[in-house]
């Protein structure tokens, strides 16, 4: 009797746990779409804003400016590089935030000095347990990523690089290079490499557009695009994060609703067979006691009849 | 009849304007500076003002969009200028930038560090420049009540 109760219960809690995760589901599906539309928004700016710096690039190639200069004498230990990782706040997706933190560690070997720049409650979490220093921390939420957030972000590491406290920056996020995988990524950032800039860009020609004249100088429109266009890179990697994190969490989500309708499975075929399993022995008990209570009778009666 | 050119007017936002244009005029560092069809190739910054743009040579006003820092890349086939932000002036909420006004020169009335003050002091024009933008909406010649080009 224990034994079907304590069941159906069980049977009951993995159906209220499937209707969280189906509601959690349904909540990353919307949240991805928003933060997609978001992008849109945002992407012929960014793709203007790269067009033109690796047009520029092109045309003045010995361009000099400070977020060009790569500090060669800075090597070793003397080196530091400054690294923003993007985490999610809460976990329930999978290997997401473990992919990152994996990668950053990874990142983390070489002499160099570091400085972490942490976006996302799991990572300031992980790196406070592991009792390492956090340069910078952005205290708000990795939802709703917006452009303000990404220009706060950019500002902050580049006075850092201004200041000569770090000398490199890069940014680990997550992308997705299709709807179903998602992977972590190293971006490099600070000092802007034109040759990368150009990586990015898909099919950007090496054509020349003829002499470009700048106004007022090369270097005061040089002073405007490179911080928007960082501001343009780490809004992107935001948004990537935030998009392969939903779509993480879709995924597991759906796993754990797809093992929470095959566990109910088995639990009702258990849940039948110990039904039936009592009403099986009801019934030889029932009958038993027919028995006894007849060969009772019978006896009496023999007696009766010796009498 | 004026040539016309293609345009674009990107936000990191939003696309603000796409088509083709008779002329646009985009503040810049010394003053503001108006591009017809076949300009010269330059790259120009631009800077907190009003971008105004005429699609048409029959328009009898130019329609308006209160931009932010930016630059602009004139090519030999069409003229990007790129913006933080633009904004229409009907989009503009006058009582929040009012707000807005206050509190910059609020703060630059305290001490600060340069930076600071340099940050308050841009706060500052760009209210500035809003709350004209706004006022000029109420003027009985306004360009603003046809809104159907955007």
């Amino acid at each position: 009797m224990a034994n079907l109760r304590e069941i159906s219960a069980r049977i009951r809690s993995v159906q209220d746990t499937m209707k969280i995760t189906n509601a959690m589901y349904m909540i990353s599906s919307t949240k991805l779409r928003k933060a997609r539309k978001d992008m849109e928004g945002n992407s012929p700016y960014f793709l203007y804003l790269q067009r033109m710096l690796a047009h520029i690039l092109t045309e003045l190639p010995m361009t000099d400016h400070e977020f060009l200069d790569l500090r060669p004498e800075k090597t070793g230990s003397k080196r530091t590089k400054a690294i923003i990782v993007i985490t999610g706040d809460k976990g329930l997706c999978g290997a997401y935030n473990h992919n990152v933190l994996h990668l950053v560690e990874r990142e983390m070997q070489g002499p160099e000095k570091h400085r972490l720049y942490v976006v996302g409650e799991v990572g300031r979490q992980y790196f406070a347990a592991k009792h390492i220093h956090l340069a910078g921390q952005f205290r708000y939420t990795a939802q709703n990523p917006t452009l303000h957030r990404a220009r706060v972000i950019t500002e902050t590491l580049l006075a850092d690089f201004r200041a000569g406290k770090v000398d490199e920056v890069s940014i680990v996020y997550t992308m997705m290079p299709n709807a179903i995988t998602s992977e972590p990524q190293v971006m490099h950032l600070l000092p802007l490499n034109p040759k990368e800039v150009k990586g990015r860009l898909p099919g950007m020609d090496d054509q020349k557009e003829g002499e470009l004249n700048f106004q007022p100088s090369v270097k005061s429109i040089l002073d405007h695009l490179i911080p928007d266009l960082l501001v343009g890179y780490v809004y992107s990697a935001l948004v990537d994060s935030y998009c392969s994190e939903q779509n993480d969490r879709m995924m597991a989500m759906d796993a754990a609703s797809r093992s929470g309708q095959t566990m109910i499975h088995e639990l009702s075929v258990e849940y039948n067979r110990a039904r039936q399993a009592m009403i099986t022995q009801e019934i030889t008990e029932v009958v038993a006691g027919a028995k006894a209570q007849k060969k009772k009778k019978m006896q009496k009666q023999k007696e009766a009849l010796r009498k | 009849m004026s040539e016309r050119f293609r345009l674009k007017i990107l936000a990191a936002d939003k696309v603000f304007y796409e088509g083709e244009a008779v002329s646009v005029t985009i503040p810049v560092v010394d003053g503001s500076m108006q591009i017809l069809a076949h300009h010269e190739p330059m790259v120009v910054a631009t800077i907190e003002g009003l971008v105004q743009l005429r699609v048409d040579e029959k328009q009898e006003y130019p329609l308006i969009g209160v931009a932010g820092l930016g630059f602009t890349e004139i090519g030999r086939e069409e003229v990007v200028v790129l913006v933080d932000s633009i904004e229409r002036p009907q989009d503009i909420d006058e009582a929040r930038a009012r707000e807005a006004l206050a509190r910059a020169q609020e703060q630059l009335l305290q001490d600060q560090s340069i930076q600071e003050y340099k940050v308050s002091k841009a706060s500052v024009a760009r209210a500035m420049l809003r709350l004209s933008a706004v006022g000029k909406q109420h003027h009985p010649l306004s360009p603003f009540d046809d809104s159907s080009f955007y």
